[in-house]
């Protein structure tokens, strides 16, 4: 029965049982300016609390009623980095774009990315990558006028 | 209704209407063929691209993604049995089958002449019934708005997945999104963390482009899904006359079957696909034939699933209830430029429900050219692995996410709902009940509240108005209906044993 702990209602049960009660804890500490308890900011905020508590609970315990177990299934450990690393470059995008600027940090992102997804075709993907940013740059700066940081090379 | 007519005319068949609804289907046909890429994730992560231009041209370029996004999914279903978007999963089964023996061409053609008649059947209803329903929604007051919203969010709850449990946890998870901010009644505070970029809420489109977009992204590089690269080649598109003909009576069957599938909150494209392909079969002369390549399947299917885009408007822009995650998107799109769905916008802009119902048409037609015309060059662009597909729509996400406040903060919420739909979806949790949940979660706590405060807390309110207990009726009727129809369908000795 240690496999109940791999489940994936177990598991998925767990986190929001704990969430529900976190919910209904920070739903208790909204101030009541209110006197009916259904006009108080805190009502819906509860009935959510509950709402998911029962949920909660009842996938907590769907593996014992069912007597079958889902197994969560994650990717194995090349699988498992390449994921990490690809949520890491987005991070990494969003952190250096102030220094390395739209144009610079969007073509390194989805070099670094395709490069990461084992891209055979390397020109193929140089080029789509160069034609990608162009596009975007032309829709969101020079049409839309969203002002992306102009970074290193100043535009 | 003349002048307004005059009025919206004047901009769906404005030179940058037609181009903005040209680019739309375009774009949502390329989106759409990409294996992977749903007509939602579509909608969601183009949304951005709409900031700049005025609300009627915005709308109509979103349409025009919605509809060519339904038929693009076809492509790819065809050519190699993968299909583009859920609602193209039915069409793979004879499609397919068609394309290994070289007919693949005329399976898109009927596919593209299908979709059109589907969603210009739709357009019809639409048309017809929206006005007609919006007049009777404007007598609605705060409980039969509660009583609405219940029923939408409950049916997406218990339609959208094969356990009710975890559509209710994402239908909560949903609502509790959506109160985050000040409270709309009382002005209070609630879980913003003193952040003021959270006191006036989560702004719902970076919600809905990382639920969508970044979270099916993550769930593909999981899947290890990234290396995939598929090629083939076409030839003939059109069917013969004669083969048009025999087809009229599926298209209008599953034409009516798509428009109603659409209209009821929580089905969507694929349950619609699937029973036109049914009742298609169970219709047919030879019905063994079909998943071995008929066009019959192909044309039941894709007429049913594009009907669903006119069907699912009725109840978005009449009474503000998305039926499905797409429309919750699609209405997310209408009130970030500060439309609000609802009966009220027939009486306030009966220009802009105008203009929705043409450029719908327009659409159509710009979506059946470019199904037609386009098909070959669909065929070469789902040959672009998915590798460095992946990288530009996670761009897309992200420059995308920025554009909507210029802030950092709405990255950072796509990426974590990103996350959050990437463990969702390792977790079968349906994140189409989420997004309504966002979507629906003010006005359900608005008008219950209000309800309570007008019976002075109590529930009987609900079910001594006519309009709220017609609505909670027809919504115990929706639930038990699989259970009294397996009732009825039992011979009476059997019930009485």
């Amino acid at each position: 029965m240690t496999s109940i702990y791999r489940d994936k209602n177990f598991l998925s049960g767990a986190a929001i049982f704990i969430l529900s009660i976190f919910l209904y804890k920070g739903s208790e500490a909204i101030p009541a300016t209110e006197k009916l308890l259904l006009m108080r900011a805190s009502f819906f905020p509860l009935v959510i609390s509950i709402g998911l508590f029962i949920c909660g609970v009842t996938l907590l315990t769907l593996p014992f009623i069912r007597k079958k177990v889902d197994l969560l299934s994650l990717p194995g450990g090349k699988d498992m980095l390449v994921l990490l690393i690809f949520i890491a470059f987005i991070y990494l995008y969003i952190y250096t774009m102030e220094f390395l600027g739209f144009i610079l940090g969007t073509l390194l992102y989805l070099l670094l990315s395709m490069l990461l997804l084992c891209v055979k075709n390397k020109i193929q993907g140089l080029l789509l990558a160069l034609g990608v940013t162009v596009v975007i740059y032309f829709i969101f700066v020079t049409f839309l006028k969203v002002p992306f940081p102009a970074g290193l090379l100043g535009f | 209704m003349l002048e307004h007519l005059v009025a919206a005319a004047g901009s769906v068949f404005s030179p940058l209407g037609l181009l903005l609804m040209f680019l739309g289907s375009l774009i949502g046909t390329i989106v759409g063929a990409l294996p992977g890429l749903t007509a939602t994730m579509a909608v969601a992560i183009l949304l951005p691209i709409t900031f700049g231009v005025p609300v009627d041209l915005a709308i109509m370029l979103m349409l025009g993604i919605y509809c060519g996004a339904m038929n693009g999914g076809t492509v790819s279903a065809v050519l190699v049995n993968v299909p583009g978007t859920p609602a193209a999963i039915m069409t793979g089964l004879d499609g397919y089958a068609m394309a290994q023996r070289g007919e693949g061409g005329k399976a898109i053609g009927i596919a593209a002449i299908g979709s059109f008649y589907g969603g210009i059947f739709s357009n019809i209803i639409l048309i017809i019934f929206a006005p007609i329903l919006a007049a009777v929604a404007l007598k609605f007051a705060a409980p039969e708005y509660f009583a609405l919203a219940f029923f939408g969010l409950v049916s997406i709850a218990t339609s959208t997945t094969k356990s009710p449990v975890k559509g209710a946890v994402s239908v909560f998870l949903g609502l509790l999104i959506s109160v985050i901010g000040l409270d709309p009644v009382t002005g209070v505070d609630r879980f913003s963390f003193d952040n003021p970029e959270m006191m006036s809420g989560l702004n719902f489109v970076p919600v809905m482009i990382g639920l969508y977009g970044l979270g099916e992204v993550l769930m593909q590089v999981h899947q290890s899904e990234y290396g995939r690269k598929i090629t083939q080649q076409i030839k003939g598109l059109l069917p013969t006359w004669q083969e048009l003909k025999g087809l009229h009576g599926i298209f209008l069957r599953s034409s009516v079957i798509g428009t109603i599938i659409g209209a009821l909150p929580g089905e969507g494209a694929t349950i619609a696909a699937f029973m036109a392909y049914t009742d298609a079969r169970q219709n047919s002369k030879h019905p063994e034939k079909f998943g071995t390549g008929v066009i019959e399947g192909v044309a039941s299917c894709e007429t049913a699933n594009n009907a669903v885009t006119g069907g699912s408007l009725i109840p978005t822009l009449t009474l503000g209830i998305p039926g499905s995650g797409t429309m919750a998107v699609m209405m997310g799109a209408f009130m970030m430029h500060n439309v609000i769905p609802g009966p009220m916008l027939f009486k306030e802009q009966p220009e802009l429900v105008y203009s929705i119902f043409m450029s719908l048409a327009v659409n159509n037609v710009f979506m059946l050219i470019i199904g037609l015309a386009g098909a070959r060059v669909f065929a070469r662009m789902i040959s672009i692995p998915m590798n460095m597909l992946l990288p530009i729509i996670t761009a897309l996400c992200i420059v995308g996410s920025f554009a909507v406040t210029n802030t950092y903060f709405s990255v950072l919420t796509m990426i974590v709902f990103g996350i959050l739909g990437y463990l969702m979806r390792v977790f079968e949790f349906p994140t189409a009940p989420m997004v309504i949940g966002v979507v629906l979660g003010p006005l359900a706590e608005v008008s219950l509240r209000r309800s309570l405060l007008m019976s002075h807390g109590s529930l009987a309110i609900f079910f001594t108005r006519p309009g709220s207990l017609a609505i909670f009726l027809l919504t115990a009727i929706y639930f038990s209906w699989p259970f009294l129809k397996r009732l009825l369908a039992r011979k009476p000795d059997e019930v009485v044993a």
